[in-house]
């Protein structure tokens, strides 16, 4: 068991420091870099909370997908050339909706404010 | 016009010719002004707008008796590296298209050897907004945001309907071929395997439209590229990646949803919607708007942008170990989701 506070709550703080010490005090090029280091920390500390769960699930999904096991980056290289080769039919919802799926998942780590991913929150594709 | 970082020093090409020195550059276009006009007396407010290592863009007023032009010199000191037009065949499009009835800024003078300022051209400077969510909130406030976009239409109708004879020769890829060399690229050795990419690529495979006559494109049309007043559009800026093509891709370009600019619910650049800039685009050119060609563009225009997204984790381990790099790197499940709900059919 590690030490707390967590790495999520030492990654807050360095965020916070990064908006509102260092960037007030920088200016032009420097102070806008000072936001995109507070949005990276932001997002890693997103991927410490979430990517366990959701690697987990798209795991899962895949095994079902593609009938067979595997790490999570050899399961969507073996998907990736399913769909290239033909072997996978890219109407079927099933792999419609674990892309969808998987897509969600990457934002909410990546960019949970981007405007497509909340409008893809609330909607259900029929696919 | 958008303010870019200074690039670092490393991302000049080595063989760029030594800048000039501010002294010596003010003389070069003073000089440059009295051989096209001999009535300018001299030069003034030279400031650098945008900084690229192979385009830069400055702006600078002509003092003339009585009167002050107000002028954007877009130059290249070095020769322009990557696939944009030659700054010559850019002025010479900004000028047919002009001719033909489209507002652009008037071209002032393309530079000539005797200039010594490398290639590029000069063009009136027009005043306006061109930052797209202060444009946004414009037509929010003003209400003319259907307007706007009827105005966009008309512009897209006027440059698609230029006869091409007289144009430099420009670019023209076929769909097939555009879609084999994102292949390419995203199939590259090491790249991560990304199956709601290569689902597009099949899903477009099966969709090649049948060829439209090939028409004059903008190549970038949209909020940002355009300076816009309390009135209305104003001009059309940016003709760098003009080319040879199917109209419906000018048409879907602005709606792809990054240049929505989280305005999702109007998808012509965050101020109108698709039907108001298709029917006044109808009215100009006199041929009907299809949606579903429009959709495939979008899709195109997403996963173009989706694979060079993804192909930027190379630079970061590259030359270009920047945090800005690192984050912009991280931006491709956006496309991911923008290609995913077009093909659902989502707006």
């Amino acid at each position: 068991m590690q030490e707390q506070p967590t790495s999520p709550e030492i990654l807050e703080t360095v965020a916070a420091y990064l908006r509102d010490v260092a960037m007030p005090q920088l200016e032009g090029h420097a102070a806008f870099t000072a936001r995109v280091a507070a949005n990276a920390v932001d997002l890693v500390r997103r991927e410490i909370e979430l990517r366990e769960a959701s690697d987990c699930a798209e795991k899962e999904r895949l095994v079902a997908l593609l009938g067979h096991d595997g790490e999570l980056e050899k399961l969507n290289a073996d998907l990736a050339a399913a769909i290239r080769e033909d072997r996978m039919d890219i109407e079927a919802p099933k792999l419609l909706s674990h892309l969808w799926q998987t897509s969600l998942e990457k934002l909410a780590i990546d960019q949970p404010r981007y405007a497509s991913y909340r409008a893809a929150l609330e909607e259900t594709p029929e696919w | 016009m958008a303010s870019a970082p200074e690039p670092a020093e490393s991302d000049l090409p080595s063989d760029s010719p030594p800048e000039d020195d501010e002294r010596t550059f003010a003389a070069k276009l003073a000089a440059m002004a009295r051989r096209v006009d001999p009535r300018i007396t001299g030069v003034s407010g030279i400031g650098r707008i945008t900084a690229g290592a192979t385009l830069q863009t400055f702006a600078l007023d002509l003092e003339a008796p009585n009167e002050t032009i107000p002028l954007i010199l877009r130059r290249s000191p070095g020769g322009r590296a990557n696939a944009s037009l030659s700054l010559p065949d850019e002025a010479a499009v900004i000028r047919a298209v002009g001719e033909h009835g489209l507002a652009v800024p008037s071209i002032w003078h393309v530079l000539t050897s005797e200039d010594e300022l490398g290639d590029g051209f000069l063009m009136q400077r027009i005043d306006g907004e061109t930052l797209p969510r202060r444009i946004i909130r414009m037509t929010e406030t003003s209400g003319n945001g259907p307007e706007l976009t009827r105005q966009l239409g008309r512009a897209l109708a006027r440059v698609h309907s230029l006869p091409l004879e007289g144009l430099p020769p420009l670019p023209q890829t076929e769909i097939a071929t555009q879609l084999t060399r994102l292949e390419e690229e995203l199939r590259k050795e090491g790249a991560q395997p990304r199956p709601v990419f290569e689902l597009a690529l099949k899903w477009l495979r099966r969709r090649i439209p049948v060829p439209a006559e090939p028409r004059l494109l903008h190549g970038d049309f949209r909020i940002g590229n355009v300076i816009v007043g309390p009135e209305g559009l104003r001009a059309v800026l940016d003709w760098e990646i003009a080319h040879i093509g199917d109209p419906a891709e000018d048409l879907a370009w602005m709606q792809v949803p990054p240049w929505r600019f989280g305005n999702l619910e109007k998808p012509v650049g965050g101020i109108g919607r698709p039907e108001t800039l298709y029917e006044a685009y109808s009215e100009e050119t006199g041929w009907p708007v299809d949606p579903e060609r429009v959709r495939f563009f979008r899709v195109l225009g997403s996963l173009r942008w989706g694979v060079s997204t993804a192909g930027m984790v190379n630079w970061l381990r590259g030359h270009d170990p920047s945090v800005e790099r690192a984050m912009i790197a991280r931006r491709a499940s956006e496309n991911e989701i923008d290609l995913l709900r077009a093909i659902a059919g989502q707006e």
